[in-house]
Parts: structure tokens; C-alpha cells; sequence
């Protein structure tokens, strides 16, 4: 029999038996529906973590030193400064603050450092200027504000010569940062920024537990980190007591994490898919059962094998591709008003969605429409005929 | 005329759960082309068994069985379903349509299945309904359809494709007795036609009607004769 009269014998099949087609292609809508709709979410979550990473400074290494017991000292950051693929090493650690200003108080991070921290970590000051060597030098009390810390305490961002209290000691705001993007582990915008030494002095902060690195250009990034790795492993002969974070280790990660979410994500509304893949054997069994009479007539007629099987597993097809069209339209209709209830994700349906949706629901239909198709195929006519 | 079937030592052996049946234990048969001949016996005769293996719809345990001089015992599933289709027409007692498509569509099934052009057997499919007389019931699905007329749709789609044998098993088994002489007339003509019959029944009236009787008993055939006489109906 033809191709085309195979299908349309399918369809005719399956519309003589409307409920029960509908209920079988229901767990696949459902299963198609999941896998699509965690997809989404995935790649939604991928797309903006992608996103923040884009924007970061491509040049910018972090070490920092896991050992609370160990530190490294301004004679390491000076020989660090010195190296050619190093443009800007600065110092910092990082604390915690409590400010007050008049009425309001605030509990938030706070990074002791010194002035070449702006440039190894391109911030750029919107208002007034950064800390200069002679703020470290003379252990100045002076400030720099994330721009959010600002509006908090001013709601406005014209506060120069302003004085807040930081850990009950006064200091007199010289700058204002432009706002940056938030980075993985920290946010700019949400911290004060004081010279290493008025810490050291005010609050005893000691040691240098991390640094703050700009390479010299993006190509030399990973020569940099090997250089870091290097000199930290002969200064503290163990690599588990120190770590270098770069923005292309960061990506790498990230590429790392997004394989292993869209798989697990994806995963789980497969195996829904897979148990429907189950119904639809389970109703092709039940069909061929019922219709053992109907192939022993047509094999009587002169169906071959080939003609039988591909009518049956047409069917299967038929059942999983309308559920997985039908469960595509409905991600592609629920996920967007979802995505904007959740902050505004967007979980608008990507071509790599929809592809892997259909194909996998095309899957589902063949390769569960296998078996109770090559049953019916190897009925033999007369015993076909016999059954009741 | 020319050997059609021939059937050399034909055995059939079911095993059951601790016996073995012998349905046919040895048959041999030569039927000619253009021959009705009827198989008449018991029920667990063998007469059924006999006709489902000419059909090629069976396969035998040991034998040969040759239709047109091809030995069709050894033959691949692909090609007796293209013999099924081609060289082959059954009528049933049950009828054996398929409900849910019209007569016309259970007519044009074996065309179908013989890939010919959809145009094609469509007019091929009314030709056969109209000679059997249910021009105004093509389009009516077997539901709504008399046994008679059901039956009528059997035999047009039997005789869809010219086949060089009719096999009918029964086919006024479930009919009144004026409808089964309708269809026993029709036999009658289609024989006069050209067409092979063989015809299985236990009604030894309507065996009367070929012009061969078999007579078969616990798998064996007992009695062949032929008759020179005109087939007659009351």
C-alpha cells in the first residue's frame, strides 16, 4: 500500500477511536510539555548567567587564599605587579560594616584596599575620585560608595565631603562608583571601598588573603593565571590552599553547569515522556489485540508484513507527533505568562527546544510503536482470522 | 484444461499441550482450471484446514503444494501475500469486512494493497459492486448493510482483481435460505465465467451445486467425484 494511504488509513483508525486516542497522545502532550518548559528554563537561566559573564571584564583574575593560616604579603604584590602580563594587582579583603548616616543604618560588605584597585577591577568613579597611594600612605579616613549604597543613604548620588559612620569611626566620602554590573560573587554597587591601612589602623584588619589581577590583554589571561599558579604553588607548596578564578575559567564553568542543567532539566520531562512512550505500547498492544481479526482480513486481502507494520507503527507516529505538537503549542502558550510571573524570566521557546521536543516525541512513537507494530506484522493470517 | 492446483502428500500437524492433531494427514489433490468443486465433510475434517493452505493464508507441515506449477510450500511471506493478492479471492462465512470504511472502500482494499493508482481502483471497485448489484450501496458502511449485501461485498472484493481462484468457506453459512440461493447462483455463473471455484462446506445440498465433490474425513480425502451434469439450484 502507499505511503499516503498508510497515513490516511492511520488517521482514519485513530479517529474511530477519538477518546482514546486523545488520552494516549495526552502523556506525551504532557511529557513534550515538561521537556519543553524545563528547557526553557534552562536555557533562560544559562542566557542571563551568559549574559552578566559577557559584560564582566574579560582580564580580570581573583585569587584568593583558602588557609586561614597562611597569607601573602605587599612584597608579593609588588613582585606580582612587576610581571609583564600583570597590568594591575591590587590587594583587598573583604569585611563586613556597619554605617550609619543621621537616621539610617546599614549592615553591608566592605572592601579594604588599595589604589590600584579601580583599575584591576575596572571600576570607573562617577563622582569625586578613587583612593590615591597617599590615602594609603597617610591611612586617611576617607570612602568610596557602590552608587546603591549612596541612594540608600543620601537618595542622591551628589555626596562628596559627606561624612558617614563606618564601624562608629567617621569618614568623609570622596567618590561615588558608576554603577557596574553585579559579577558572580559580588556586587559593587552594594559596597564601600576604604584604604587597606586606615582598616589595618582602625580596625585591625592584618594579612592579604586576596588579589585583585588585571591582565594585560584578554590573550594573555591564560598565560597569567599559570603564571599566578606557578608562584603561589612554590610560596605555599600546596594548590588546595589557594584559588584563581578568571572570567574564561568562570565561562568554562558556566558552559560546565548549563550541560549538566539543560540534561538534568531535560531529563526529568524525558523520563515523563518515556512513561507516556509506555501508554502509547500499552494502547498499541491493546489495538493490535483487538484488531487481530482486522489484519488476519487484510493479510487475507494481500497486506504484506511491510504494509501491516508500517500501518501500525504510523499510528504510534500519528499519536506521539500530535502530542508533541500539542505540547509545544502549549509551552509556547503558558511558558511566556509563567516566565513574566517569575521576575520576568524569559522562557520563550528556542528553535533547539522546539526541535528536540518534536524529535523526541517522534522518537517516542517509533521507537514504542516498534514493537506492537512488528507484532502485528508477523500475525499469521489464519490464526488472525480465527480470532474473536 | 490446464493443472491449477496440484497438492502432492500435504500434512498439517497442530501441537497441542500434549498431543498432536493431524488436520490433514496426507492429502493428495489436483484441481484443473476452470473446475467448481466443493469439499464437504464434518466439522474437524480437515476441510477448513485444506482450503486455508490452498488460500496460502496456512502453511503446511510437510508437502508440496504447487499452484500454476510454482511450488508455493516454500515460498517467502512477501511473495504469498502478493499471490494472496493477485492470484487469489476469499469469501468467508462472517463475511470479514472492516466496519469502519464503506463497502466500496472494503472493495478497494485489495487494489490498495496491490499499489494500484487510487483513480484506478475506484472505478475498478464500482465495477464490482455494480455486478454484484449494489450500485446504491457502495457508500453504506458494513453496519448498515443486510448479510446478503455483506456478503455480496465479499465476493466483490474477492473478485476485485480477477482472480484465477475463488475460495469460499461457508459463504451461506450465516444467509437465509433465498439469499444463500442468490449467492449459490452467482457462484454458478462466476464458474460458467471462467472462474475456479472451490467451495467448503458441511451442507451436502449446497456441495451438490459444483461439479466436483471432495469428500473428506479425519484429515484424508475419502471420495472425488466428478459430475457431467448442469449445476442445479431449487
Amino acid at each position: 500500500m502507499r505511503l499516503t494511504e498508510l497515513i490516511k488509513s492511520a488517521f482514519s483508525s485513530l479517529w474511530s477511536r477519538k477518546i482514546r486516542s486523545f488520552l494516549t497522545s495526552l502523556g506525551v502532550i504532557i511529557g513534550v510539555f515538561s521537556v519543553a518548559a524545563l528547557l526553557s528554563v534552562a536555557e533562560s537561566s544559562v542566557r542571563e548567567m551568559n549574559e552578566s559573564l559577557s559584560i564582566l571584564n574579560s582580564e580580570a583574575i581573583e585569587v584568593w587564599i583558602n588557609d586561614p593560616d597562611i597569607e601573602l604579603t605587599m612584597d608579593d604584590i609588588k613582585e606580582l605587579g612587576e610581571d609583564e602580563f600583570i597590568s594591575a594587582v591590587a590587594p583587598y579583603i573583604v569585611g563586613n560594616a556597619e554605617i550609619n548616616k543621621g537616621l539610617i543604618d546599614l549592615n553591608t560588605s566592605i572592601i579594604y584596599t588599595t589604589s590600584e584597585y579601580d583599575e584591576a577591577k575596572d571600576l570607573t568613579v562617577h563622582n569625586g575620585r578613587f583612593i590615591l597611594p597617599i590615602d594609603q600612605l597617610e591611612e586617611t579616613n576617607t570612602v568610596v560608595l557602590g552608587i546603591n549604597i549612596a541612594l540608600k543613604l543620601f537618595a542622591n548620588i551628589d555626596v562628596l565631603g559627606e561624612t558617614i559612620s563606618i564601624n562608629n569611626v567617621d569618614f568623609t566620602i570622596i567618590g561615588v562608583l558608576k554603577e557596574t554590573p553585579s559579577g558572580l560573587f559580588e556586587d559593587t554597587n552594594e559596597e564601600l571601598i576604604i584604604p587597606k591601612s586606615t582598616a589595618e589602623r582602625y580596625f585591625g584588619v592584618e594579612g592579604i588573603n586576596n588579589i585583585a589581577i588585571e591582565a594585560a590583554n584578554k590573550e594573555s589571561s591564560q598565560e597569567t593565571v599559570e603564571f599566578l599558579n606557578r608562584y603561589l604553588y612554590l610560596k605555599f607548596e600546596d594548590e588546595e590552599s589557594y584559588n584563581i578564578y578568571s572570567n574564561d575559567q568562570v565561562q568554562s564553568y558556566i558552559d560546565e553547569t548549563s550541560k549538566t542543567l539543560m540534561f538534568m532539566l531535560g531529563g526529568i520531562g524525558g523520563i515523563s515522556l518515556l512513561v507516556s512512550g509506555v501508554g502509547i505500547m500499552n494502547i498499541m498492544l491493546v489495538s493490535v489485540r483487538e484488531r487481530t481479526r482486522e489484519i488476519g482480513i487484510r493479510k487475507a486481502i494481500g497486506a504484506r508484513r511491510k504494509d501491516i507494520l508500517i500501518q501500525f507503527l504510523v499510528e504510534a507516529i500519528v499519536l506521539s507527533i500530535f502530542g508533541g505538537l500539542t505540547g509545544i503549542g502549549l509551552t509556547y502558550l503558558i511558558a511566556q505568562p509563567v516566565g513574566n510571573i517569575m521576575g520576568g524570566l524569559d522562557l520563550s521557546l528556542s528553535t533547539t527546544t522546539v526541535m528536540i521536543s518534536t524529535l523526541f516525541s517522534l522518537g517516542v512513537g517509533v521507537v514504542f510503536g516498534l514493537y506492537p507494530a512488528v507484532k502485528a506484522s508477523k500475525l499469521i493470517p489464519v490464526k488472525a482470522l480465527r480470532y474473536d | 484444461m490446464s493443472k491449477l492446483i496440484k497438492l502432492n502428500n500435504i500434512h498439517k500437524h497442530y501441537s497441542m499441550s500434549n498431543f498432536i492433531v493431524r488436520a490433514l494427514d496426507g492429502v493428495d489433490l489436483t484441481i484443473d482450471e476452470g473446475e467448481f468443486t466443493s469439499i464437504i465433510g464434518p466439522s474437524g475434517s480437515g476441510k477448513s484446514t485444506i482450503m486455508n493452505i490452498i488460500g496460502c493464508l496456512d502453511i503446511v507441515s510437510k508437502g508440496d503444494y504447487y499452484l500454476c506449477g510454482e511450488n508455493v510450500a516454500r515460498l517467502s511471506d512477501r511473495r504469498l501475500a502478493d499471490i494472496r493478492n493477485k492470484r487469489l479471492g476469499f469469501v468467508f462465512q462472517n463475511y470479514n469486512l472492516l466496519n469502519n470504511i464503506s463497502a466500496l472502500e472494503n472493495v478497494m482494499l485489495a487494489g490498495k494493497y496491490a499499489k494500484m493508482k487510487s483513480k484506478e481502483c475506484k472505478l475498478l471497485a464500482k465495477e464490482a459492486l455494480r455486478k454484484v448489484g449494489l450500485e446504491g450501496r457502495m457508500f453504506h458502511k458494513p453496519s448498515e448493510l443486510s448479510g446478503g449485501q455483506q456478503q455480496r461485498v465479499a465476493f466483490a472484493r474477492a473478485l476485485f482483481g480477477n482472480p484465477l481462484l475463488l475460495l469460499a468457506d461457508e459463504p451461506t453459512g450465516n444467509l437465509d435460505s433465498k439469499t444463500s440461493k442468490e449467492i449459490l447462483k452467482m457462484l454458478v455463473n462466476l464458474n460458467k465465467q471462467g472462474t475456479t471455484i472451490i467451495l467448503v462446506t458441511h451442507d451436502m445440498d449446497i456441495a451438490n451445486v459444483a461439479t466436483r465433490k471432495i469428500e473428506m474425513l479425519d484429515g484424508k480425502v475419502i471420495n472425488d467425484i466428478r459430475r457431467e451434469k448442469e449445476n442445479e439450484i431449487n
